[in-house]
């Protein structure tokens, strides 16, 4: 039997804020805010967020968030908790500003019921990502880890403590491109 | 009696809303990006295009019967409200109809024909006919709102609420409370 209770009702997206599966609401007890806003980043970190979906999800397309500069490249990823990958976008890069970027899989994919590291990349620094400067105390407090210069997002990841600041959305949907998000 | 969600306990409360972090993505949202001890839906807004609907996707683990529909007037009533309630593939499942917004700063109920629903997807879509009514909700951004699911629609015909839904990306930095209710005595 699987450890995780299962649910007939999958959620439209899942993500790095989603109150159920991501670390978000033990970041929110900080007593500061969970900013969701244009951010800061470290060129080429990579950073890998904890999260626990309890079903098996159909995974369609990904997306992250850009902020208000876009002149850079992300990539986003799945790893297992071992840090074997599982799924990469590749460098992509960024379009539009101060919003969700999605990408589709060249294949769609399910994702089994699990744990799981959702990863996510740029190459740039000011005003690139979309999310929080949350500190890098904070992030280890919940699990999250990183890897410097990794653009690629390599496999198999080389996890460490977390150095630098900063939780960016990165995120799956089960929903297609006409769906109108 | 009336008909409780036999969900998660807490989950439902006896309202299905976009107020609810537990239901909404959105709420949740607005949670984490508030500052200190602020209120995340607490700020009215004009709705501020004439008939442009709003869809905010809620879920609910269980099922229950929705007799009435609501919105928080701000301090503006203006122009008409339709509310109403949609599945995933935006099937409109019941609806106020255009309706005199009514009363400010208080909860406007919509008596509906009760229907009952399951676990499951759902949007809760509202539309106002004028730009100056106003609405309690969370001040939000275009991709938070894209972020937590939100759709809309421009120029909706007659001010009401279409079946189907053809939504698009959200480009609003709002979204409305709005709830549907699985009591008759709200």
């Amino acid at each position: 039997m699987s450890d995780f209770p299962r649910s007939s009702v999958l959620p439209l997206m899942i993500h790095s804020y989603s109150l159920q599966y991501s670390p978000s609401a033990a970041l929110r007890t900080t007593g500061t805010a969970l900013g969701i806003a244009s951010a800061t980043w470290v060129a080429n970190l990579s950073t890998f967020i904890p999260m626990e979906i309890p079903f098996d999800y159909p995974v369609n397309r990904v997306f992250w968030g850009n902020g208000s500069s876009a002149a850079g490249n992300s990539n986003m990823g799945i790893f297992n908790i071992n840090g074997k990958r599982i799924f990469s976008v590749g460098s992509t890069a960024q379009s539009g500003t101060n919003n969700i970027q999605f990408a589709t899989p060249g294949t769609p994919f399910t994702l089994a019921a699990g744990m799981y590291y959702f990863a996510f990349a740029n190459d740039g620094t000011t005003n690139r990502v979309f999310g929080a400067g949350t500190s890098a105390l904070n992030l280890q407090n919940v699990g999250v880890l990183q890897q410097a210069s990794n653009l690629a997002l390599a496999d198999p990841a080389t996890l460490v403590t977390p150095a630098s600041a900063g939780y960016p959305v990165v995120g799956i949907t089960r929903t297609q491109a006409n769906f109108g998000i | 009696m009336p008909d409780f969600p036999a969900g998660r306990p807490g989950a439902s409360c006896g309202t299905l809303s976009t107020q609810n972090p537990l239901q909404c993505p959105a709420a949740w949202a607005a949670l984490c990006a508030i500052t200190g001890s602020g209120a995340a839906l607490a700020t009215a807004t004009a709705w501020g295009t004439a008939d442009r609907a709003m869809y905010v996707p809620v879920r609910l683990e269980g099922s229950g019967t929705v007799y009435q529909l609501s919105v928080q007037n701000g301090g503006t009533a203006n122009g008409t409200t339709d509310v109403a309630l949609y599945n995933e593939d935006f099937v409109r499942l019941v609806a106020s109809g255009p309706t005199n917004q009514a009363g400010t700063s208080q909860i406007q109920l919509f008596d509906v024909t009760d229907t009952q629903i399951g676990s499951g997807i759902y949007f809760l879509g509202l539309v106002n006919s004028g730009t100056t009514g106003t609405y309690l909700g969370a001040v939000s951004t275009v991709g938070r709102n894209r972020m937590s699911g939100i759709v809309e629609q421009a120029s909706v015909a007659s001010s009401t609420l279409p079946d189907p839904a053809v939504p698009v990306s959200s480009t609003n930095l709002f979204f409305p409370v709005i709830s549907a209710h699985f009591r008759s005595t709200v």
